[in-house]
């Protein structure tokens, strides 16, 4: 090649990239909603007030929360067209937290979005100055106020004292056994550890698995592994100060890992613990009658057969050996997911009354009475009328109506999300028999240690 | 006579050119820089040097991942491009059905990987699964097994879709190739007498030969890059037993939000491919084969 | 000569080839029609009796998938996306290939380009999606276009290199000699001829462009955008997986990547290799 076509090719490449590091370094200071092309933003120039917002979130086809929300928000979107649009950004699954992630590494964070709750979650997000303070949201807010939740709904919301998110979803786990199989085998309801090895036995010699329970991407694993541990001796306290104390290898961890190994030997749970875990399979079995119990969450109750649920009964979950703490007035849960607000996009003074007026109508007793009949439990203080809810849901709230207190996972009190990772793989092959619990606390505490 | 000038050439090149150094080149170079900080993704990144390089080499994790995706690049290389040799020549020498079966052979490529992740993961469910359901009914229960919770076992069941889903590539891009072998070379050795082995052997293998190294490059670097079907079946689980050096970097960048080691894994990604594809272009343009 | 033994061998020779061919076809097509017959059942079947014939034909599946997820859209923008990429990829993929391949045959140019076959895509995804961004491409077909022309552009220009190396001089030379422009040159003969090359580019990147799932659900926010793949990812739920409807999506996205193939599979197979042959 001649010397002029090389130059002139090096010419090129120079001019090219320093068009791009040009564009990629003005990019960086901007918020997108104004800058967004192709996407049906409509007059949003000139003395036309209408704004547009953008708004992400996971409840669409996939969830069963889906069909509810998405013609609530179409609705709001529909009364509101002349005022607002708003840009829906729906995204199933996990794949909703990755794209949060993206986006917040491209600059390109929606002006309201749903995410997790927890520590892990929020912190890097606060540490980034990118999340509303949802004190300034209350003070401008004429509708929403602090005192319509619970004082401990926001606990997994808070960072460093401050409120950042507005509690949704709420869950508390529940214990189902399946009255049929009980009657069938003549056996009792198990109350204590004792009790729920004898009825296993009992299931396993005629084929059926005792618990559903799995765990893959640690879950739903990571919520039974709780349930039990928290009862023990500072089962509750080691994790709910673990984000201070930095220490997962206490005794209380270490014994609740022993105690899963053992169900695991005794066979309580199915041979496949990868297959079966998740939630998608997480009521599979026993939607099939080839398991007797489940540990189970809100989020599966419009799952699970109604020949099935009709027979099903929440009952007290089994009391471990040692016990400290009783399992009459603990249930683990706690706030999934809540509404966060661009702190960017609300500083912006021709969408701050938008971004209000929008979510206080995501955080409407009307929105939850909607979300209510996907069997959402509200986190916000609302009635639902019974009559229009599904007849298992209704009998999990009222029995952990009965419950005093509601207990986070530790899953949400880790000091940083690579902690969460890690500990996630750490529960599927504990569950797998792929390790000791020695090594699982182990493998826990290391993770722990190289939070930042 | 008009030759091409200069100002054609480049005008022709251009688009792609430009395109491409703006979408590949540039973000690789960015992915370099970010190699060497430590960025969460939501603050600015904090360059650390070689800390994640070191880090990478002295993590087992990633050790475990590398010999995975080693143990895929073998399998790969032992099965789907031999199996698709042979399949070719098989359906080179059958005298009937061959474009049925050609056409057979290449619908698992047409499927979305996340598609055939989703079945073989339905498939390999233990207790509800249809494998070890047909395993029991034909009464091999010996070999039943929980196929992704074992852990000594699932990064073969995960390896497993994958080389079945492209053996119909490699077996219609060798086929053609095997179709352009001119007829008479085949007529002169079966007339000294070879049969189909010997005729294998000497005849279509040398020829064959620049075919089956592109195939070769393809299967390997496909390999070395590998990510959805492991992802969908198993998510690399459990903990790190069926994930490729891909799904670590994507575990790291998304999960863990360590978007700068994240990086780092890519570019060892890179550097074995780099490096495979060198060796194998030296190895390959040794003796080429002219007829 | 011991024809009768010769006679028998080969015949015992062609018996075992047809098994051998036959089972492996058989591989070939089990999860396929496991994955239709599904589509037909309800979901409890699936996982209670998941060999037997469903018991009652539940069509209803597929209304499901074509209405609850939407895939009859998703299908339409998978369709338009894809084309557009294949369109695009081919054409500036071709005219980069000729160049460096026969009008100024470039090593460093060819070594360049086809780097990116070993790049793995999602390792370069952050920095991609801020650049497309800056663009103003983000959530928008273009944007999503552009990135599966550069993804398959390596590809593109790898095949077809090889390719137009065997295309014979004196075409080209011919075509100079009668006073034919380079580009004319190009566009009316050379391409024309590379047809079952060009076939094979094509189908290799639609067949990216159709499964991709990674970009499309980064770049792509608006429900009326998105891709057909991302339908299938909506079918799988968070919290519950109805693998009926599942199944009837993966069936609906299948099926058009089938008819194309059998369409064009004659020029494929043609175009696969006809260059690497003869090196």
């Amino acid at each position: 090649m001649s010397k002029r076509v090389l130059k002139l090719l090096c010419l090129t490449i120079i001019m090219i990239f320093s068009l791009a590091v040009i564009l990629s370094g003005c990019g960086s200071d901007n918020d997108t909603s104004s800058s967004d092309t192709g996407t049906k933003a409509a007059s949003d120039d000139q003395s036309a007030r209408k704004v547009t917002l953008r708004y992400a979130y996971n409840w669409t086809t996939g969830d069963s929360k889906g069909q509810y929300y998405e013609p609530a928000l179409k609705s709001y979107m529909e009364k509101n067209k002349d005022t607002v649009e708003i840009s829906l950004e729906g995204t199933p699954g996990m794949e909703h937290k990755d794209k949060i992630k993206v986006d917040l590494a491209g600059n390109n964070l929606p002006d309201v979005f749903m995410y997790w709750t927890g520590e892990a979650d929020l912190k890097p997000l606060v540490d980034g100055d990118t999340i509303l303070d949802m004190d300034e949201f209350f003070s401008a807010s004429k509708n929403t106020k602090k005192e319509q939740w619970n004082e401990g709904a926001f606990s997994s919301s808070k960072v460093g004292g401050k409120l950042f998110t507005l509690p949704v979803e709420s869950f508390k786990g529940f214990f189902l056994c399946n009255k049929a199989l009980f009657e069938k085998y003549k056996l009792q309801y198990p109350k204590t550890y004792a009790e729920l090895k004898t009825v296993s036995k009992v299931f396993i010699e005629n084929g059926i698995v005792p618990i559903n329970m799995a765990s893959k991407g640690g879950n739903p694993g990571h919520l039974f592994l709780n349930a039990v541990g928290y009862q023990l001796k500072d089962g509750w306290k080691d994790s709910q100060t673990i984000a201070q104390t930095k220490k997962y290898n206490t005794e209380s961890n270490l014994n609740a890992a022993k105690i899963i190994d053992e169900m695991r030997k005794e066979k309580m749970f199915p041979s496949d613990t990868i297959a079966n875990g998740d939630w998608g399979p997480a009521v599979a079995l026993y939607n099939e009658q080839k398991a007797a119990m489940v540990y189970c969450f809100p989020w599966k109750i419009g799952d699970i057969k109604k020949e099935i649920a009709d027979v099903s009964e929440v009952v007290p979950f089994p009391k471990m050996e040692g016990a400290e703490l009783s399992t009459d007035d603990f249930a683990i849960g706690g706030v999934s997911m809540g509404v966060l607000i661009n702190k960017k996009s609300f500083a912006d003074a021709s969408k701050k009354q938008a971004i209000i007026d929008f979510v206080d109508y995501l955080v409407s007793d009307a929105m939850f009475t909607e979300l209510g009949k996907a069997s959402m439990m509200p986190a916000k203080n609302v009635k639902l009328d019974a009559s229009q809810l599904n007849a298992l849901f209704v009998k999990a709230v009222d029995f952990t109506s009965t419950q005093k207190f509601t207990y986070d996972p530790t899953w949400a009190l880790f000091p940083g999300s690579d902690t969460t990772q890690s500990y996630a793989d750490a529960l599927d092959e504990l569950f797998a028999g792929a390790i000791t619990p020695e090594q699982y606390v182990e493998k826990v505490q290391t993770a722990v240690d190289s939070a930042k | 006579m008009t030759k091409a000038s200069k100002s054609f050439s480049i005008l022709f090149v251009a688009p792609a050119f430009i395109l491409y150094t703006v979408l590949v080149i540039i973000p690789v170079i960015f992915t370099i820089y970010y190699s060497m900080t430590d960025w969460n993704g939501i603050s600015k990144p904090d360059f650390s040097g070689v800390e994640n390089y070191l880090r990478l080499f002295t993590s087992s994790d990633y050790w475990r991942v590398v010999g995975n995706t080693v143990k895929l690049v073998i399998l790969t290389l032992l099965f789907q491009v031999p199996l698709g040799l042979i399949f070719a020549y098989l359906l080179f020498k059958l005298s009937w059905g061959f474009k049925l079966f050609r056409t057979i052979y290449f619908m698992p490529v047409i499927i979305a990987p996340i598609a055939i992740g989703v079945m073989f993961s339905l498939f390999y469910n233990g207790d509800l699964g249809p494998l070890n359901n047909f395993l029991g009914a034909v009464g091999l229960e010996g070999l039943q097994r929980n196929w992704l919770s074992d852990s000594k076992i699932v990064l073969y069941s995960v390896i497993f879709p994958q080389v079945w889903q492209y053996i119909g590539l490699f077996v219609v891009i060798m086929l053609a190739s095997l179709q352009s072998i001119p007829q008479e070379l085949f007529e002169s050795a079966e007339i000294d007498g070879a049969n189909s082995f010997r005729v294998f052997r000497s005849v279509v293998i040398p020829l064959m030969r620049e075919v089956i190294l592109i195939c070769i490059i393809l299967a390997v670097t496909g390999s070395l890059k590998s990510f959805d079907h492991a992802w969908a079946i198993s998510k690399g689980g459990p903990g790190s037993s069926s994930s490729y050096i891909a799904i670590l970097m994507y575990k790291e960048a998304f999960k863990n939000s360590n978007f700068g080691y994240a990086s780092a894994v890519t570019m060892t990604i890179m550097l074995y491919a780099l490096t495979f594809t060198i060796i194998s272009k030296k190895v390959g343009s040794k003796n080429e084969v002219q007829y | 000569m011991h024809s009768k033994t010769a006679f028998i061998k080969k015949q015992t020779g062609v018996i075992f080839k047809y098994i051998a061919v036959i089972m492996f076809a058989v591989t070939a097509l089990i999860p396929f029609l496991w994955v239709l017959i599904s589509s037909l059942k309800e979901n409890s079947e699936i996982y209670g009796s998941p060999f037997s014939l469903p018991h009652k034909l539940m069509l209803e599946n597929y209304t499901t998938a074509w209405t609850t997820a939407k895939v009859g859209n998703y299908l339409l923008n998978s369709i338009v996306v894809s084309f557009s990429s294949v369109l695009a990829v081919v054409l500036i993929g071709s005219m980069a290939a000729y160049i460096i391949s026969r009008v100024r045959p470039s090593f460093k140019l060819y070594t360049y380009f086809t780097l990116g076959i070993m790049i793995p895509v999602h390792t370069i995804l952050i920095p991609t999606f801020i650049m497309i961004k800056n663009f103003g491409l983000k959530d928008t077909r273009p944007g999503l276009i552009l990135i599966y022309i550069v993804g398959n552009l390596s590809l593109t220009i790898f095949i077809l290199s090889g390719f137009f190396k065997t295309v014979p001089r004196e075409i080209e030379e011919a075509a100079y000699i009668d006073g034919s422009s380079p580009a004319r040159t190009f566009f009316s003969i050379i391409f024309p001829i590379s047809k079952p090359g060009i076939a094979t580019v094509c189908t290799l990147t639609f067949l990216n462009c159709w499964n991709e799932y990674l970009f499309s659900y980064i770049i792509i926010s608006s429900a009326d955008l998105k891709t057909i793949t991302q339908g299938i990812f909506s079918l799988q739920g968070t919290y519950n997986t109805n693998y009926g409807p599942l199944c009837a999506g993966l069936i609906i996205s299948i099926v058009p990547a089938v008819i194309l193939y059998i369409l064009f599979q004659e020029q494929v197979i043609k175009g696969m290799t006809a260059g690497a042959v003869k090196g």
